[in-house]
């Protein structure tokens, strides 16, 4: 039986969520989530070093995107801020922005793929697909389109051996444990590779010719 | 991920989020350790604290926004109508009202049976603005 508490006994639309028979609680229905306070104190409490994994995971999302990472890191915390969007009671709060943020940039790949009619036409309700409408991406499609297949000729050329084993595995969608196992990497050998991969991608992301 | 897998920009975004995700798995005290290496997870750092911070103050303010406009539109009260009366009228519930010593006229108004047309009229709509007499009253 799990543990309840009063305040997850009712849904937001006020309707009991939990049903009593012998001595059995239901708890399926159980949408237990933070409130607006408890989040905003959770964020506020966070740790530098989880300030860097949201501040740098941001830039990595919006890497070859027209659009910045701070912009989808602030639409995310505004989002959650104004209670649009809800954070599961026990998932670390930043992991919660986190995911927000994965699923905003989903929301603008796909509106930006029918671009330039999703600038006119609204065809989807999707809560992420009316947020990303607050992002102003800082150049057209084609344009940002060119730009990532330029950053991905760079990363071409630039990675070797192992680095490159390791980006076409992602490419190909490998999960971390399939991408080791095809590499022959150790989960030390790969977590570094990582690194020497994410740094390298820093500079790339730095050049002139792609920003 | 929705993304198309032809699109380069979902094709970089896939190594982003291995990169991300791998960023997420990372020890606290590891990423603590890189940091003081590298300035620019550091930075990274500053500016994502900033950038809630901002986010606060913005979303405080629309609900600060929200929050006066609701008030102001609760508070919004149309003007009565008042109907206008001719001064014909207007005389005509004066000496009604002072013939029968109503309490509703001020002393000097009681006094005021030989008041202008216009003092009339407005002394009239002021008792009707005030409730003292219906607007719709019939003389």
């Amino acid at each position: 039986m799990q543990k309840i508490f009063l305040q997850c006994l009712y849904s937001e639309k006020n309707e009991p969520l939990v049903t009593w028979g012998a001595n059995l609680i239901t708890t399926e229905k159980i949408r237990d989530v933070l409130s607006v306070d408890e989040l905003r104190e959770s964020l506020s409490s966070l740790t530098e070093a989880k300030w860097i994994k949201l501040g740098r995971s941001s830039e990595y999302l919006c890497m070859g995107l027209a659009i910045e990472g701070k912009d989808i890191l602030n639409l995310a915390f505004c989002k959650a801020l104004e209670g649009k969007r809800k954070c599961p009671r026990g998932l670390p709060v930043e992991v919660f922005i986190y995911g927000a943020m994965k699923s905003l940039i989903d929301a603008y790949l796909k509106n930006r793929k029918r671009d330039p009619l999703h600038l006119t036409v609204k065809t989807s309700e999707e809560d992420d697909s009316l947020d990303i409408d607050d992002l102003q991406p800082t150049i057209d499609t084609p344009e940002e389109i060119l730009k990532a297949k330029q950053t991905l000729d760079e990363i071409d050329q630039t990675f070797k051996d192992d680095e490159a084993m390791v980006v076409m595995a992602q490419l190909d969608g490998y999960s971390p444990k399939e991408i080791q196992e095809t590499v022959g990497l150790t989960p030390t050998q790969y977590a570094s590779t990582l690194k020497a991969i994410g740094r390298k991608l820093d500079k790339l992301a730095k050049k002139e010719s792609l920003k | 991920m929705t993304a198309d897998t032809n699109d380069p920009r979902a094709e970089l975004n896939k190594i982003a989020r291995h990169l991300a995700d791998d960023l997420f798995n990372t020890p606290d005290a590891e990423l603590l350790q890189e940091a003081a290496k590298d300035a620019s997870l550091k930075a990274a750092g500053i500016s994502a604290r900033g950038i809630y911070q901002n986010a606060i103050q913005a979303v405080g303010a629309s609900r600060l926004q929200a929050a006066r406009e609701a008030m102001k539109s609760a508070n919004y009260q149309p003007p009565p109508e008042i109907r206008r009366f001719d001064a014909s009228t207007a005389h005509k519930i004066i000496s009604k009202l002072t013939a029968a010593n109503d309490p509703q006229l001020t002393l000097a108004a009681r006094n005021l049976n030989n008041i202008s047309d216009e003092e009339a009229i407005e002394l009239v709509m002021e008792l009707v603005e005030l409730g003292a007499i219906d607007k719709d009253v019939q003389f």
